[in-house]
């Protein structure tokens, strides 16, 4: 830590002053290769509009950092991270990815956590040859051919939407489908998303909507998907408020339709907001195998094993938000770890080879396989369709299968 | 059908409200304050952590909100508009206005978070339907400060002397009327306002942080079709655009919402710059 | 700012290309940030036009500057166009969007000018989000680089920063010309804009449009930068960013700006661990700047030495040339904002109450050490218009009645005021004089009854129409613009008489340096006839309040009126000012120009006019020779107080 107190104040004194763009830089190799840190450049949006989950994330991978360097660190090398709060801006996030890129000389950089940054990001990261761990979920971030170091270690957005779409329609049967979505960049493109697989499965949507985040009252919207004969809802926000909203006019108007989608809806963040916990019955959201607790009220042990231990930096009592955010970050570390120590170099060809051929690498959020072709290291086995009422130590129960 | 036009009458009610915030501290200082849609969200937060968090009465934590937007109006008026009145430079209080409505809403961020939060249930009424206290209680809040306002404006002496110094300031001090307290005053009556039908729409809106933007554009177009300086206009305004809001997104989903009611904005300063109500203003010289 | 065209210019473009090199000694991750500042400065450049100098808060460019980033984007992913070609249609789209934007909004008060444009932005980023097929919709799109050599990063820092460079260039070269000269006016008093004739909607237009264009181009260099966009990507708060930027440099100035842009785009850079609290941060900096130094960074870097300049000696002196050379680059305003502003407040009170007290002889009341610096010269008889007006002709009000509310200001008001002749007009206060100058000069309309100027009806023309027809005026407190120099203030009047349009301004074109040329000879003709030739190169804030009427005298006969409106021109001056007043107005009579006299001071009304007007509660109670009007009980009664 004290490290990365001492990067941050030279990178301050090097920022105000023009004169500072002259300094030369202190050159990362040279030294011996045996007590070199690897440095992790980390591009968490701690506060702004998207700052909750970020922060989430960013717990994990502390934790893992710490773990690992308390460890003897990746084959006797310490890791160093470089984190930087992006404030949920792009522009931002643009800028910090150039200073950990060529200022601060890291090997690895990974997030941005939220699509909106990273789409500007990888670009860049990829352009500098820096291996990139992608946290965003939008698919147009990872292409082997363009972007040959850029991995992603989340699902993607077409995993979640077949998610729910797998449940809605193939389980529960439904085939008359109503699609929600807000207003937003991701709200917009999902629904569009959606709508096309959806009717793909050879269903049909009956009624499609968008909806500003804040608007006070769904009613009309809600009333015309039952007019129009939904037997599912679909719902595509990141915004607590308004699927907090959605689920309160369901309930408000005592229609009993299944509502699928988007995590928001399981955040305990809803729980306050909704008019009556029985609103909260009769949602799936989606989640992962890995986050659920199974038949037997257990989480596979992995995950068990992780919450166990970072439970006291986090005030010891329950979690009280998704805890795949904590994995996810945690698994970053590991998967790092992993390649270093498998090419015995940070040489970003090196890592790229290993990472190509990672088949099954067990992380706790996931098993991740990366192959030459395919850059998305989540599998769809790993995704799982949870009950939204059930959330308990920041995981959930599965739905009924 | 019936649903979509309570809404939008519910939703006019909030623009109204800051609509009439904005008349308040126009008054008296002829300054259109940025502040308006803030105060209103100031009631809505304060609300439900008076309620929720510090556990008071309901009734006890409603007072307690008024007393704090009253505050907060004097603060505005002391810190962001009464220096810069006493410059000459006529856009100033549009900067200084601004740059407190920043302070506002980044400090309920960092306090209060950027999640929207309950706000509590006030009336024992089962939920949904027509007559949900969420759509009654900012409508009757709106026409009941509405009439207030008016019977405050033509029955009292301090509303008399608001009239008197927003028709014609020079004079008013000429004759000894202490405009400063005076204006201080109207400040802290828009505050109180917006934080009287902030708190009884907080079961619509939620208590969220970045409420206060958006009202104050919407109250001001509000203010913009309906006419400055009029209550009735205030009222019409917000109805009308609350219900043409409410009627655009039933019919057109909400991917263009913000883009008709602005746009609306744009034409009707086009063709009717003064507003409904309004009287085009006379003297430049 | 004088306006003298690039006399210290090569320094200037050393310091600019030291400036822009600068950035290439360090890494990338400083080219990156340079490459940032430019392509941000390219926007505020001329956002500082439309804020700073023309007065108009625009709080929409981000909006401009999100239409530009998608036009190149979209152009360029599409192979439609090279990128090149790409950026110069992204001007083109910024800048028509500018101008339908500014058509309906500029027309309005400064608060709904600036939620129009809000409102703008908020539609331009709806439309990002909604219009997937075209923009990609929430997940953006990619955006190209500019070809070869400008796709390295050092290739495309230089391209952007010379773009930035001549954006600068050429706003700097506006605010020197009489463009300038207009928008500033137009940000101080419109009213005094229009009272030269500058017509204040066409130059916000003007400048708003170009600073679409700039926004546009900066659009499309930000996206190249960014390499991909999002709706995202253009927040509210960026304007904001914008914004402070200017508001923190300073009005009225360009280097304050820009050190306002380079600081606060390196600040989150420098303290991010705190960017937590940079929203915050932006807050509480523009209050304490709006609060504690309104004049901004350009008055701090300006303010103490400036008021030392203006103490030296007129006209000379190593100081006040290093003032004017600090002005020439646009480095602040030579002046204390706070003390102009206080001095202006007491000017305003003591004219307030020599009119509450309905002294006829104002001039007791006049502000202390007021005797005017222009002794050296005698007379007036060298006052010479800087064209001969033609003879003869009238300008007449034909029954004219106005309301205000129900208060009837005029009712059935006729006058006819003849060329070559002084018309007094004379009326206790409230009695409808100002309401008749008003209407006379195009400022209020009339209820009834006509207005003609040589027989022409112009009732209906706007008040910036009349100055440009031969009807000049001045007003009752002295509207100058304070940070220009005297001889600046006075060129200001000349606006009929300059031909460049805005874009030969920009480029400082031909016609731009003729217009300069032949202003300043002008006013320097009519300071010297009015005796101020020596005061013409200081700020006019430094000017006592009868200088400041001599000026405004001045400023109105820059277009050769064959009118000139008086507003009460004695009230505030020494018995010998009042004395010099008169023989200026004597020598513009003999020149043929008729001169309208509203005054209060009896013994000048009396001395100088060839006919007066009495006006009693806005109804005219006598005209006749001074004589007639001086022996009629009526006016004894109503208005000499017998």
């Amino acid at each position: 830590m004290k490290d990365i107190d001492r990067k941050g104040l030279t990178i301050s004194r090097r920022a105000v002053t023009a004169a500072a763009f002259a300094m030369p830089f202190v050159p990362a190799k040279g030294r011996a290769a045996s007590a070199e840190p690897v440095k992790i450049g980390w591009l968490p949006s701690l506060t702004g509009a998207l700052a909750t989950a970020a922060i989430g994330f960013d717990h994990g991978v502390r934790f893992g950092v710490e773990e690992a360097n308390k460890a003897g660190g990746i084959d006797g090398r310490p890791i160093e991270l470089v984190s930087r709060d992006t404030g949920s801006d792009p522009t931002n996030a643009v800028n910090l990815a150039q200073q950990l890129v060529f200022t601060g000389k890291v090997n690895f950089v990974a997030g941005p956590v939220n699509s909106g940054e990273s789409l500007a990001t990888v670009p860049i990261i990829a352009r500098a040859h820096i291996p990139n761990l992608v946290t965003g979920a939008v698919e147009e971030l990872i292409d082997p051919v363009k972007y040959p170091l850029a991995f992603r270690v989340v699902n993607t957005t077409t995993q979640w939407i077949s998610v729910a779409n797998d449940y809605g329609i193939k389980q529960l049967g439904k085939h008359k489908i109503a699609i929600v979505g807000d207003t937003t960049g991701y709200g917009t493109s999902s629904a569009k998303r959606a709508v096309e697989m959806v009717k793909a499965m050879g269903a049909e949507v009956v009624y499609t909507v968008l909806i500003d985040p804040n608007k006070t009252d769904l009613t009309d919207e809600i009333s015309k998907a039952r007019d129009a004969g939904s037997e599912a809802v679909m719902v595509w926000t990141a915004a607590s408020g308004l699927a907090a909203r959605l689920l309160n006019t369901r309930g408000d108007l005592g229609w009993n339709v299944p509502i699928i989608g988007h995590p928001v809806l399981g955040a305990p963040s809803i729980q306050q907001l909704l008019n009556k916990p029985s609103y909260w019955d009769n949602t799936i959201t989606i989640g992962y195998q890995s986050m659920s607790f199974g038949p037997d009220g257990k989480l596979p042990e992995h995950t068990q094993k992780l919450i166990d231990a970072i439970r006291p930096q986090l005030g010891s009592g329950p979690i009280q938000f998704n805890f795949w955010w904590i994995a996810l970050g945690y698994d970053v570390v590991q998967v790092i770890s992993h390649a270093v120590r498998t090419a015995k170099s940070t040489d970003p060809a090196d890592i790229r080879k290993v990472l190509n051929n990672t088949k099954d690498f067990p992380g706790v959020f996931a098993q991740y396989t990366w192959t030459e072709t395919n850059h998305n290291g989540v599998p769809d086995s790993s995704m799982a369709a949870n009950l939204a009422n059930s959330f308990k130590d920041g995981c959930y129960k599965l739905a009924p299968r | 059908m019936l649903s979509v036009i309570l809404s939008g009458i519910a939703l006019g009610a909030i623009y109204s409200s800051v609509a009439m915030v904005y008349n308040l501290t126009y008054a008296t200082s002829r300054v259109l304050s940025i502040t308006a849609g803030f105060t209103f969200m100031i009631g809505g937060v304060l609300g439900a952590y008076f309620i929720d968090i510090a556990k008071l009465q309901p009734i006890v934590g409603f007072l307690a909100t008024l007393v704090a937007g009253a505050l907060l109006g004097l603060a505005i008026e002391f810190v962001a508009v009464r220096r810069v009145l006493e410059r000459s430079d006529q856009h100033l209080w549009l900067l200084s206005t601004l740059a407190f409505s920043t302070i506002i809403q980044q400090v309920v961020a960092l306090t209060w978070g950027t999640e929207p939060r309950r706000f509590p249930r006030l009336f024992k009424q089962d939920f949904g339907g027509l007559l949900d206290q969420k759509y009654w209680l900012p409508i009757g809040a709106v026409l009941l400060v509405a009439a207030m306002l008016e019977l405050f404006l033509r029955r009292t002496i301090i509303g008399k002397l608001f009239v008197a110094v927003s028709d014609d300031t020079q004079a008013a001090v000429a004759r000894g009327i202490p405009v400063n307290a005076v204006r201080a005053a109207s400040y802290a009556l828009a505050g109180t306002v917006g934080s009287l039908t902030g708190f009884a729409a907080g079961q619509l809106t939620f208590a969220y942080f970045a409420l206060g933007f958006m009202l104050t554009l919407n109250g001001f177009i509000a203010l913009a079709i309906g006419g400055l300086g009029s209550t009735a206009g205030a009222l019409t305004g917000g109805l009308l655009l609350g219900l043409l809001t409410a009627f655009a997104t039933h019919f057109f989903g909400g991917a263009f919402q913000n883009s008709i009611s602005t746009g609306l904005l744009i034409i009707l300063l086009l063709a009717r710059p003064q507003g409904l109500f309004g009287v085009r203003a006379a003297r430049m010289v | 700012m004088t306006m003298r065209a690039l006399g210290s210019g090569p320094m200037q473009f050393i310091l600019a290309a030291l400036i822009i090199l600068l950035p290439l000694l360090g890494g990338p991750y400083a080219v990156h940030l340079a490459t940032l500042i430019a392509a941000y400065w390219t926007l505020i450049a001329g956002l500082n036009l439309v804020v700073g100098f023309t007065g108009q808060l625009s709080v929409g460019h981000v909006g401009l500057l999100a239409v530009g980033a998608y036009m190149f984007a979209i152009l360029t992913a599409r192979n439609i166009v090279g990128p090149e070609v790409a950026l110069v249609l992204a001007g083109v789209t910024g800048g028509l969007c500018g101008l339908l934007l500014g058509l309906p909004s500029l027309r309005l008060p400064g608060f709904y000018f600036a939620m129009t444009t809000l409102a703008f932005t908020i539609i331009v980023v709806e439309l990002a989000v909604a219009l997937t097929d075209v923009t990609g919709g929430g997940t953006g799109v990619m955006v190209s680089a500019f070809s070869p050599p400008m796709d390295t990063q050092r290739g495309q820092y230089l391209f952007t920063a010379g773009i930035a460079g001549v954006v600068t260039l050429m706003t700097v070269l506006v605010t020197r010309s009489m463009w300038g000269r207009a928008m500033v006016s137009v940000r101080e008093s419109e009213v005094m804009a229009a009272s030269v004739g500058i017509p204040g909607y066409r130059v916000k237009l003007a400048v708003f449009t170009f600073s679409g264009v700039v926004a546009g181009v900066a659009g499309a260099l930000f996206g190249a930068l960014q390499t991909y966009i999002t709706p995202d990507t253009f927040a509210f708060d960026l304007s904001l960013f914008f914004f402070i930027c200017i508001i923190i440099g300073g009005k009225g100035s360009i280097i304050g700006p820009f050190i306002g842009t380079v600081v606060l785009t390196l600040l989150p850079e420098a303290v991010s661990p705190l960017a937590k609290y940079s929203h915050l941060f932006y807050g509480v900096l523009l209050l304490a700047v709006v609060l504690l130094i309104p004049g901004g960074l350009g008055a701090l870097i300006d303010g103490p030495r400036a008021a030392k300049a203006n103490d030296a000696s007129p006209g000379g002196g190593l100081e006040s040339h290093l003032a004017q050379a600090r002005q020439a680059f646009g480095l602040g305003r030579p002046r204390d904002d706070l003390a102009a502003a206080a001095a202006g407040q007491s000017m305003t009170q003591s004219i307030a109450s020599t009119r509450t007290l309905d002294g006829l002889d104002a001039s007791q009341h006049s502000p202390g050490g007021s005797a005017m610096r222009t002794k050296s010269h005698g007379s007036a008889a060298s006052l010479r218009l800087p064209h001969p007006v033609a003879a003869g002709g009238s300008l007449e009000a034909v029954g004219v009645s106005r309301s205000f509310d129900a208060v009837k200001a005029l009712q059935d008001v006729s006058l006819t005021a003849q060329r070559g002749t002084v018309h007094g007009l004379i009326g206790p206060n409230g009695s409808g004089k100002t309401t008749l100058l008003n209407i006379l000069s195009g400022y209020y309309a009339v209820d009834s009854g006509s207005v003609m100027l040589d027989g022409h009806n112009i009732t209906r023309s706007p008040a910036n129409w009349r100055p440009r027809h031969g009807i000049g005026r001045t007003f009752q407190t002295p509207r100058v613009i304070p940070e220009l120099t005297v001889l600046d203030n006075v060129m200001a009047g000349g606006w009929s008489e300059a031909q460049a349009t805005f874009v030969e301004a920009l480029v400082s074109g031909p016609r731009a340096i003729r217009d300069e040329r032949k202003l300043r000879g002008t006013a320097l003709a009519l300071l010297s006839g009015l005796g101020l030739r020596a005061l013409a190169e200081r700020p006019a804030n430094a000017m006592t309040h009868a200088e400041l009427r001599f000026v405004e005298i001045a400023r109105a006969l820059m277009h050769s009126p064959g009118f000139i409106l008086l507003d009460e021109p004695a009230s505030g001056l020494t018995d010998t000012e009042i004395d010099r007043l008169g023989e200026v107005i004597g020598a513009l009579r003999r020149q043929g120009v008729g001169v309208l006299l509203v005054e209060h001071h009896t013994d000048l009304v009396f001395g100088a006019s060839d006919v007066v007007t009495t006006l009693n509660f806005g109804r005219v109670i006598r005209t006749g020779t001074p004589d007639e009007v001086r022996a009629d009980p009526e006016v004894r009664r109503v208005y000499l107080g017998e």
